[in-house]
């Protein structure tokens, strides 16, 4: 009888501890949702900012151009398809040969609708490093779920695998251009 | 001392001292007089009143105590009121803010009870010492606030407990925040952990938000965060922000804040009255002045410590 009772704890606490790694697991994939989301809120603004540019900025329209068609690709892309942060590359590299600088251009610069958004493109990147230090949380929480004892037995019985947080060296944070660089370049 | 204070003091605020210190006196001298008539009239009674002395003295006590208590405390608040516009409202030249000051206004109980940063229904509210401001484009406001929370008791009946003493302090934000974040000084969870968290969620009013666990950890040692957002809360405490907190707290003691509706609000928890000044004092204190303005640089540096004008985003 106390056998039985024991065995039955265990198995509580064995399912207890699963069900929190499969919920840590959950917030790492919906963190990782928020990025793409935050990401796909700042380039919303490309359109806007092409259409107050380009009244300044005619001879850019070429690069205006390949700016709105890169973003309609971002948008058709998968979530974690590589050729989706391919396509965030070459967005950011498009907004570089832009040469935005609106120093050369003090009618642009004084222009209203480019200030409000200028202050929407910094809260987007204020939002997209907000969604990242949400992912890092998630994730360092994972690993140390599955990195402790028992949780660790867990992990190696169904197959999780620590997972990496955000680093400088990864893709989206070597081209989150910060609005300051974007705009006075 | 802080050599501004020095310097208003002998300069411009002499014959208010000298204008205080007469009114103190009048208002003890007052006070003794009635005392010592009714003390006075109450012999007078005994002796040569021969019928029901005793009730009668009682009657009279009764009477006089409430008489003679009421008309103190109409002299005192009038001494307390000539004290804040003589003494108090001049220090607001020393702070940055273009602070306009409101003795007898306060901050109302509805804005108070929007911060939710006081648990319980509040049954009796008292709120003064209003002090308005702006520093850039972030207008801000701040009074001394007392609510007290009604307890049933089987031994003492009907009591109020202090839900909350000290100074709250509504303003805008400079970001657009939808969703709703509080902040709590960290009392239990440090030393505690995970009971700590439990005490922690029954004292303060988390609303049925979850714990956010952000990754300072000196801002983790000294407050406990719940949100129902957790990208939203961390776009509003962000790592510069959580260090400000660390630096604000350093210099006080306990403060907590809330943020929602595109506003902050902060409360300063307090156990003692500010801006009000003592009647049985000899004179006027220059340690406690000095700490009425050390508080209200506190409130005001609240605006720039936060970076609030940082008005880069959109609202």
């Amino acid at each position: 009888m106390i056998i039985l009772i024991i065995v039955v704890a265990v198995m509580f606490v064995l399912v207890a501890l699963f069900n929190s790694i499969i919920k840590a697991k959950n917030q790492i994939d919906n963190a990782f949702g928020s990025i793409d989301v935050m990401l796909k809120k700042r380039y919303d603004l490309i359109p806007n900012l092409v259409d107050v540019v380009k009244v300044y900025m005619s001879h850019e329209k070429e690069v205006l151009d390949q700016l709105t068609k890169l973003r309609i690709a971002y948008e058709s892309q998968k979530v974690t398809s590589n050729s989706k942060v391919k396509t965030m590359n070459e967005i950011e590299n498009t907004m570089r040969k832009l040469n935005f600088s609106v120093e050369n251009y003090p009618d642009l610069k004084a222009n209203q609708n480019l200030i409000e958004l200028q202050k929407s493109w910094n809260e987007a990147e204020e939002q997209i490093a907000a969604s990242r230090r949400f992912f890092n949380t998630a994730v360092t929480e994972f690993n140390t779920k599955i990195q402790q004892f028992p949780g660790n037995i867990i992990a190696l019985v169904v197959g999780f695998q620590s997972m990496e947080v955000f680093e400088i060296n990864s893709p989206i944070e070597r081209e989150n251009k910060r609005a300051r660089d974007m705009f006075n370049s | 001392m802080n050599p501004e204070l020095e310097s208003l003091f002998t300069n411009g605020l002499t014959d208010s001292l000298n204008a205080l210190n007469a009114a103190r006196r009048k208002l003890i001298s007052s006070f003794i007089l009635n005392i010592c008539m009714s003390v006075l009239i109450l012999v007078l009674i005994f002796l040569f009143n021969p019928f029901l002395k005793y009730f009668s003295c009682v009657v009279f006590l009764i009477f006089s105590g409430a008489l003679l208590s009421s008309r103190f405390r109409r002299q005192q608040k009038k001494y307390q009121l000539q004290f804040k516009n003589l003494i108090i409202s001049p220090l607001t030249q020393l702070v940055e803010g273009d602070l306009k000051y409101q003795p007898e206004s306060g901050i109302d109980l509805e804005t108070f009870k929007l911060s939710k940063l006081v648990k319980g229904p509040i049954d009796k509210f008292h709120s003064e010492d209003l002090f308005t401001g702006a520093i850039g484009e972030t207008s801000f406001q701040f009074s001394e606030i007392v609510a007290k929370e009604k307890q049933d008791s089987e031994s003492s009946g009907n009591s109020h407990i202090t839900a909350f003493k000290g100074l709250f302090l509504v303003a805008n934000f400079n970001k657009t925040i939808k969703s709703k974040l509080t902040v709590f000084p960290d009392v239990f969870a440090e030393k505690w952990g995970f009971l700590g968290e439990i005490v922690s969620r029954e004292i303060f009013p988390t609303d049925g938000m979850e714990r956010i666990k952000l990754e300072d950890s000196s801002f983790e040692k000294c407050f406990e965060v719940f949100g129902d957002d957790q990208v939203e809360s961390r776009y509003i405490l962000t790592p510069s922000l959580m260090r400000r907190f660390v630096e604000l707290r350093d210099k006080k003691q306990f403060f907590g804040a809330s943020f929602r509706e595109n506003q902050l609000f902060i409360v300063v928890y307090l156990t003692k009255d500010l801006f009000e000044p003592h009647v049985f004092r000899k004179t006027i204190n220059m340690k406690e002045i000095e700490l009425f303005l050390d508080y209200l640089i506190f409130m005001t540096k609240i605006v720039i410590d936060l970076n609030l004008n940082n008005r880069i985003y959109k609202t």
